[in-house]
C-alpha cells in the first residue's frame, strides 16, 4: 500500500511513460507522409533564405545578350528581360520576403495572444482598456498606411517591413483569443485551478495557453501568408519605392518590362508565384501535425 | 476541558468546537442591473472536525454557499453583506487575493460538482498534482505525489495509472476520486464538498462516501458537504442544514432531523423519499416549483408559496429563529405546529 512500492524513488510517477516532446513531434511529423512534405518544402525554403543569398555576388550579373533565355545549365529557371537568371533572383529575394513575413508573424501571434488572453481572462478594467486598444487597432487600414510610412522610410530592411506589418496586424487575433479565453474560463478545470489556488500566471500559461495553442497555431499560418501577400502585393504594386530584390519586386518588374507580351517570360512570371504558393503549402502541411503534437487525444489514435 | 488554551487574536473570537463563523451572509447576482440575492442574510456554525451537510434543491444556493465559503463568488455575483470567518485562517471576506489564493487548496480546499471535468485535458494528473504543490509553495513536491499516490490507492485505483494518464484516458468515477484526491493531497483544514458523487453510480458513490468518511474521521477533518441527496446526509452528515431559496430554514443534528424534521419544507423533503421497503406510493413528492432568483420574496417567508401551513404572518413578517429546547435544533417557521414532532 505504502507509496514506495508503487515507484521506486528515482523514477517519479510524471517521467514514467512520459515521451520527450522530439518524439512526440517525430511520431506526429511521420504519422502522414504530407506532413514530411510540409516539413521538407518550409526546410528548403528556409535553407534558401538562409545561405542563398551567399552564393551569388551582391550585385546580380546582367547580360544583354541573354534577354528571356529559355532554361539552360546556367539558369535552370531561365532570365529576365534584362539576361539575369531568374533562380538567382528568387534565392537572393527570398530572404527578405520570409524574414519579412516571419516576424510580421512571430509580432502578431505575439501581442494579439498576450493581450486577447489578458483581456479575455481577467474581464473588467482590463479587458475594457485592451479592447478599446484592439478596436483602434482593427480600424488602422494596414495596406494604406503601409503607403503613407513608405514616404518617410525605404522599407529597404525586412525588419521595418515585419514590423509594421505586425503592428497593423494583430488587432483580429487579439480579439478570436480573447473569446476563446472566454469559453475556456467557464471550463471545470479552469474554475478548479482557481478553487485550488493556483496563481494567475500559471493558469493562463499552463493551462489556457495550451488549450488554445492549436488556434494560435493556425493563425500563425494565416498571418504568415496574410504578410507574404501584403508585402509581396505592394511591391508588385510598385507604391514601395524598392532597393531590395524580391519576389513582389520581381513581379513588379516583370510586368512592367513586357513580360505579359512574350512567351518566352513564363517562367519569369510564373517562378515567384509558385514560390509563394509552395511556401503556404508547406505550412498548412506542417500545421496540420501540430494540433497533434498538442493535444494528447488525437495522439493515440 | 480544564485549561482554556490562549488563542491567537484572529481565532479568539470563535468557540472552540466552531470551525467556520458565517454572520449575516448575503450573495447577490447582478442580472438585468438588478440585484438578486442568491443567498440572504445566512447565518451557519459550521462545527469543528465534523461534516456539515447543506441541503436543498437546485437553485437554492447551495453551491453559491460554497463558493462563498471560501470568497470564491466570481461575477456577476458577490458578497454583498457579511462575513465568513474560520477559526485558523480568520476572515475570509476581508483576506487581500493574493492571500486568498493561498488559503484555497491549501487551507480550505474544495471538490468541484462535476469534478470529473476538472482535470486539465493536456496534462497529466501527477504533472498537474505538482503544479499544485509548486503553487502552494510546497518543499517536496514530491512527498504531494507520494501523499497522492497513498490516497488513490485507498480509493482503489491504480495509482501508477492514474497519476500519469490524461483526463480521457480515465472513467467519470476516477476522474472524480481524482477531484477528491487533489482536494485532500495538501492536507487541508477544512474540505468543501459540492456535489461529489453526482456522476457516479449506486456502487462508486456508496463507496467514494465511505472514503471520505475514513479519511474525515482520520484527520478530524471539518467538512461541509452540499448535497440535494437526503440519502448522502442521512449515511455521512453529523449535522445537516436545510436551505431553501438562500435562506436557512432549518439546522440540527442528522438523526434528530431525520426523526423531527420541524419545518414544513424538511418535512416534506423526508416524506419525498420513497422506501426501499413498503409502499412506494407513500412517497409524496413537494409540490409545486422552487421560486427562481428574481421571485424570491423579500419580505415573509420565503416558503409560503408550497407551504401547506401557510398564515397570514408568513406573508408579512419574515420568521424569526426558534430553537427547540434543550437541542442543537433550530428552524425558523411561524407555525405553531413545528413547535411538535
Amino acid at each position: 500500500m505504502s507509496a514506495a512500492v508503487i515507484f521506486p524513488p528515482d523514477q517519479a510517477p510524471t517521467t514514467a511513460r512520459n515521451p520527450s516532446l522530439a518524439t512526440i513531434a517525430w511520431r506526429a511529423l511521420t504519422r502522414k507522409s504530407g506532413r514530411i512534405i510540409g516539413v521538407l518544402i518550409l526546410l528548403f525554403f528556409i535553407s534558401m533564405a538562409i545561405f542563398g543569398p551567399m552564393l551569388y555576388p551582391k550585385q546580380l550579373p546582367i547580360n544583354g545578350a541573354n534577354l528571356y533565355a529559355p532554361p539552360s545549365w546556367a539558369h535552370p529557371l531561365g532570365t529576365d528581360f534584362e539576361g539575369t537568371g531568374v533562380l538567382a533572383e528568387i534565392v537572393t529575394g527570398s530572404r527578405y520576403v520570409l524574414s519579412a513575413a516571419a516576424l510580421a508573424a512571430l509580432f502578431t501571434i505575439a501581442v494579439g495572444t498576450f493581450m486577447g488572453i489578458v483581456s479575455g481572462y481577467f474581464l473588467g478594467l482590463t479587458d475594457n482598456i485592451i479592447m478599446r486598444i484592439t478596436d483602434f487597432i482593427l480600424t488602422i487600414p494596414g495596406f494604406p498606411l503601409l503607403i503613407v510610412l513608405s514616404t518617410i522610410w525605404s522599407f529597404g530592411s525586412p525588419i521595418a517591413m515585419g514590423v509594421v506589418l505586425g503592428l497593423t496586424g494583430w488587432g483580429g487575433l487579439a480579439r478570436a483569443v480573447r473569446s476563446q479565453t472566454l469559453s475556456l474560463r467557464e471550463r471545470g478545470f479552469i474554475e478548479a485551478a482557481r478553487g485550488l489556488g493556483l496563481s494567475n500566471g500559471h493558469i493562463i500559461g499552463r493551462e489556457i495557453l495550451p488549450n488554445i495553442a492549436p488556434y494560435i497555431a493556425m493563425n500563425l499560418l494565416l498571418s504568415v501568408t496574410g504578410a507574404i501577400y501584403a508585402e509581396v502585393g505592394l511591391f508588385f504594386l510598385g507604391v514601395i519605392p524598392f532597393q531590395a530584390n524580391n519576389w513582389g519586386v520581381m513581379l513588379n518588374l516583370a510586368f512592367g518590362n513586357g513580360a505579359m507580351y512574350t512567351p518566352q517570360s513564363l517562367l519569369y512570371m510564373i517562378s515567384p508565384m509558385a514560390c509563394i504558393m509552395l511556401v503556404t503549402f508547406g505550412i498548412v502541411l506542417t500545421l496540420d501535425a501540430l494540433d497533434e503534437i498538442l493535444n494528447p487525444r488525437l495522439r493515440e489514435g | 476541558m480544564g485549561s482554556v488554551a490562549v488563542e491567537p487574536a484572529q481565532a479568539s473570537a470563535l468557540d472552540r468546537d466552531v470551525a467556520c463563523r458565517v454572520r449575516g451572509l448575503t450573495v447577490t447576482y447582478k442580472v438585468d442591473n438588478r440585484e438578486l440575492s442568491a443567498l440572504r442574510d445566512v447565518d451557519l456554525d459550521i462545527r469543528q472536525g465534523q461534516i456539515t451537510a447543506v441541503i436543498g434543491e437546485s437553485g437554492s444556493g447551495k453551491s453559491t454557499l460554497a463558493l462563498a465559503l471560501m470568497n470564491a463568488v466570481s461575477k456577476p455575483g458577490r458578497i454583498a453583506a457579511g462575513k465568513v470567518t474560520y477559526r485558523d485562517l480568520g476572515e475570509v471576506t476581508a483576506m487581500d487575493s493574493e492571500r486568498l489564493r493561498r488559503a484555497r487548496g491549501r487551507s480550505l480546499s474544495m471538490v468541484f460538482q462535476a469534478s470529473q471535468n476538472s482535470l486539465n485535458p493536456l496534462t497529466r494528473v501527477g504533472a498537474q498534482l505538482l503544479d499544485l504543490a509548486r503553487s502552494h509553495d510546497m518543499r517536496d513536491p514530491r512527498a504531494v505525489l507520494r501523499e497522492a499516490a497513498a490516497l488513490a490507492e485507498r480509493m482503489s485505483l491504480d495509482a501508477d495509472r492514474v497519476l500519469t494518464s490524461y483526463q480521457h484516458q480515465l472513467s467519470g468515477g476516477m476522474r472524480q476520486r481524482v477531484g477528491i484526491i487533489f482536494g485532500l493531497v495538501l492536507k487541508p483544514q477544512v474540505l468543501l464538498l459540492d456535489e461529489p458523487t453526482t456522476a457516479l453510480d449506486v456502487l462508486s458513490q456508496s463507496s467514494v462516501l465511505e472514503i471520505v468518511r475514513s479519511i474525515q474521521r482520520e484527520r478530524q477533518l471539518t467538512t461541509v458537504l452540499i448535497t440535494h441527496d437526503m440519502g448522502v446526509v442521512a449515511e455521512l452528515a453529523d449535522r445537516v442544514v436545510v436551505l431553501y431559496a438562500g435562506r436557512v430554514v432549518e439546522e440540527a443534528p442528522t438523526t434528530e432531523l431525520i426523526r423531527h424534521p420541524r419545518h414544513p419544507y424538511t418535512r416534506a423533503l423526508i416524506q419525498a423519499i420513497p422506501r426501499l421497503t413498503g409502499d412506494p406510493s407513500l412517497a409524496r413528492p413537494l409540490e409545486g416549483q422552487p421560486p427562481s432568483l428574481a421571485a424570491i420574496p423579500t419580505t415573509g417567508c420565503v416558503f409560503r408559496g408550497r407551504c401547506p401551513h401557510r398564515m397570514e404572518v408568513c406573508e408579512t413578517s419574515t420568521p424569526g429563529i426558534s430553537q427547540v429546547s434543550d437541542t442543537d435544533h433550530r428552524y425558523a417557521c411561524h407555525w405553531e405546529g413545528a413547535a411538535n414532532d
